[in-house]
């Protein structure tokens, strides 16, 4: 309860903060911060990889299915995106869209026949899905362009926004769209469906004798997912002007899923630090090495690290999963001494109401210490000793 | 069935069975890869992700050693290292999530793949650099029996895989360690209750696993590159063989793999080469699995899983 109260309580706080960065940043970029380049296009990168984040954790985080298929929609999203601007003459603006609802539809055709079965299936299904894909892509090469893919012009830029450059305008339409896609995310998984989804999560079997069809509702997940995946891919499409089925292969949903895990499962926040960390961790990488040339681990340098950073990336996986289950977000949002101050100061210059008290009463009680990615939400503490009391081997459905 | 069916199909000739032969070859090493992810859903109730990596790290480190040692030396200490291997990773990164929800299991299994993959990656740079990984027989010589011409490797390969799944076998039916790691499978509480220590079979179902993905990896790694993205193609086809067989089903996977083997084989041979064929067997897998999963959740021989409320 103590998140989601909290999130209640400072809203507008954070919406002004988000809305400055967001203004802010295209026209700053390139900025250099502590060595590390953010550029024109990585901020609009930031937006495309928030949406795909997004778009992921809904139905990782708070569907409970697990989903290694997101970088086939996102390539979707995208191919379908290039299609209709390249040969349908499609605005771009009526394309993305019609991206995102491509990627639903793959989605839904994989995920009816493995949704109402076990999170297992899906997993499996999404895994051969992701890697079908590109060979799929690459023989159908006369309308996916093989392994060179497609590329298509910038979007015009709108009259009013005349005064920015072309990067600068991509960057806002990224911005602009992860923000969008972010509020309504946060209507999703607070409306009836969002409930259902967590329901399930927590307890198929519950959540089955409260009404709730496990099978519609992990669909309906599912496909919302690969529309955020392929409004993302149709963006980036926009972005780089290009894609290719090598682009997005098996290891990059792999890799977003990881970030979608530190950043925080079943947190809006953690998918945006998701998405930003997918951009920036080649960044820091790269930084990295170019600062220390001479740094090796073993025989391995670190601009072999830089090239292959799926080790470090399973290691950071691994320390967040034990150490920290609801990620780097739910850290911030509930233990970091850093910003409890202010929070402290901004609930007693705010809300001095019963609720914000009890958001901080709540904060300082060890409520995190439930299962991995169940704390912060209802029932979090008793869902630990029904999990115990089941004891092994019973873990049918996932 | 789905093998009398094709019969049907297609004309039968030399071509035909040489395709047959190397299928149930390949298909055998499916299936021994099938069976390593069977041993972990059974006991762990867990689809190791990470399985081929697995497997493919434990190859490059064969290959490596190849450089100082023989072949069948390399081999049996590759199994050993692997068994190792296998139960280190259940010790020192399942354990400490085993109660946690499947989700977050799945998702270590996740890390595993990257970081094998990486960790492949980083230590031999992507490259066996030119060498091949050598064939269980040398030189590999071709086989001709009465007009079929089959390589000796892919009968030394169904040959191998067979009898390691005889050994799993009588492993399991008749030795007292067996029972148990089938009793914790079947009921881990009660198996503990009776004296059994669930965590080192929990261990031990981990250290067989890892050890058959290594014998399928040392095995295949002829036939393929063992990079990264061919280890992929193999594993989906042992979850292919996993779905079709059922899932907690030894030798409903092994019959799976070897169907699916074959009949891929035959997939890419007989069907037009325009829109079917090559580039489309993983695809071809897809719609394979997604046919069990409506027709036949359960697999060939699966268990109907039914949940007590």
């Amino acid at each position: 309860m103590n998140t989601e109260t909290a999130r209640r309580a400072m809203p507008w706080a954070m919406r002004g903060a988000g809305a400055a960065v967001i203004l802010a940043l295209p026209v700053v970029a390139p900025i250099t911060l502590l060595g590390v380049r953010i550029g024109v296009t990585q901020v609009g990168l930031f937006g495309v990889w928030v949406i795909a984040a997004l778009g992921l954790n809904i139905v990782t985080g708070y569907a409970g299915q697990i989903s290694l298929a997101h970088g086939v929609f996102v390539t979707g999203g995208a191919f379908a995106a290039a299609i209709l601007i390249g040969d349908g003459n499609w605005p771009f603006w009526a394309a993305i869209p019609a991206g995102g609802l491509v990627a639903a539809a793959i989605g839904v055709l994989v995920g009816l026949p493995a949704l109402r079965l076990s999170g297992f299936h899906l997993a499996i299904v999404t895994l051969v899905l992701g890697a079908a894909i590109t060979p799929i892509l690459v023989k159908f090469d006369d309308v996916t362009g093989g392994n060179l893919g497609l590329m298509v012009d910038p979007p015009p830029r709108p009259r009013v926004l005349e005064g920015l450059s072309q990067d600068e305008w991509l960057a806002y339409l990224c911005l602009f769209t992860a923000a969008l896609m972010t509020v309504v995310a946060w209507n999703l998984v607070h409306s009836r469906w969002g409930r259902a989804w967590i329901a399930i999560r927590d307890s198929e079997l519950g959540a089955q004798a409260m009404g709730i069809s496990p099978a519609y509702s992990k669909l309906l997940a599912f496909s919302i997912s690969a529309f955020y995946g392929g409004i993302a891919g149709g963006l980036y499409l926009q972005l780089m002007g290009g894609i290719t089925p090598n682009t997005f292969g098996f290891m990059a949903s792999v890799t977003l899923l990881s970030m979608v895990a530190i950043g925080g499962l079943s947190s809006l926040a953690g998918s945006v630090l998701a998405g930003v960390m997918y951009v920036l961790a080649p960044e820091v990488l790269r930084a990295l090495s170019g600062k220390f040339p001479g740094l090796t681990i073993g025989e391995i340098t670190l601009s072999d690290l830089e090239r292959t950073p799926s080790a470090l990336y399973a290691v950071m996986l691994i320390i967040v999963v034990s150490t920290m289950p609801s990620g780097v977000a739910g850290v911030i949002e509930r233990r970091a001494d850093l910003t409890a101050p202010l929070r402290r100061w901004y609930q007693a210059f705010n809300a001095p109401s019963r609720r914000a008290a009890e958001a901080f009463f709540n904060d300082a009680a060890p409520g995190h210490t439930g299962p991995p990615g169940k704390s912060g939400e209802p029932g979090g503490t008793s869902e630990a000793a029904v999990e115990q009391s089941h004891g092994g081997g019973e873990r049918d459905e996932m | 069935m789905a093998v009398t069916i094709i019969l049907q199909l297609f004309i039968i000739d030399d071509v035909f069975w040489q395709l047959v032969v190397a299928g149930l070859s390949t298909g055998s090493v499916y299936g021994l890869l099938a069976l390593g992810l069977v041993l972990i859903y059974r006991t762990t109730r867990l689809i190791n992700l990470a399985q081929a990596e697995m497997s493919m790290f434990t190859t490059y480190v064969a290959w490596s050693l190849l450089h100082h040692l023989a072949y069948w030396q390399v081999f049996f200490m590759v199994l050993g290292i692997a068994a190792l291997m296998g139960a280190f990773v259940e010790r020192v990164l399942i354990r400490p999530v085993e109660k946690a929800p499947p989700l977050i299991m799945l998702i270590v299994t996740l890390a595993l793949f990257s970081g094998f993959n990486g960790l492949t990656l980083l230590i031999w740079q992507g490259t066996t650099a030119g060498v091949p990984f050598p064939t269980l027989v040398p030189d590999n010589p071709v086989i001709e029996a009465g007009g079929v011409r089959i390589q000796a490797h892919n009968l030394a390969i169904l040959g191998v895989t067979f009898g390691i799944m005889a050994l799993l076998y009588l492993f399991f039916q008749f030795t007292q360690t067996g029972l148990a790691l089938r009793a914790v499978a079947q009921d881990p509480l009660a198996s503990r209750l009776a004296g059994i220590r669930v965590a080192n079979m929990l261990m031990l179902g981990w250290g067989l696993s890892a050890t058959v993905g290594a014998a399928g990896g040392m095995m295949i790694a002829p036939l393929i590159a063992a990079s990264s993205v061919f280890i992929m193609g193999v594993f989906v086809f042992a979850l292919t063989a996993m779905v079709l067989g059922g899932m907690d089903s030894p030798p409903g996977v092994v019959l799976a793999g070897l169907i699916i083997g074959v009949t891929q084989n035959l997939y890419l041979h007989y069907t037009p080469d325009a829109y079917l064929g090559s580039g489309t067997e993983l695809a071809f897998a897809l719609v394979l699995i997604l046919g069990v999963l409506m027709v036949r959740p359960h697999g060939l021989l699966g268990e109907r899983r039914v949940t007590r409320i």
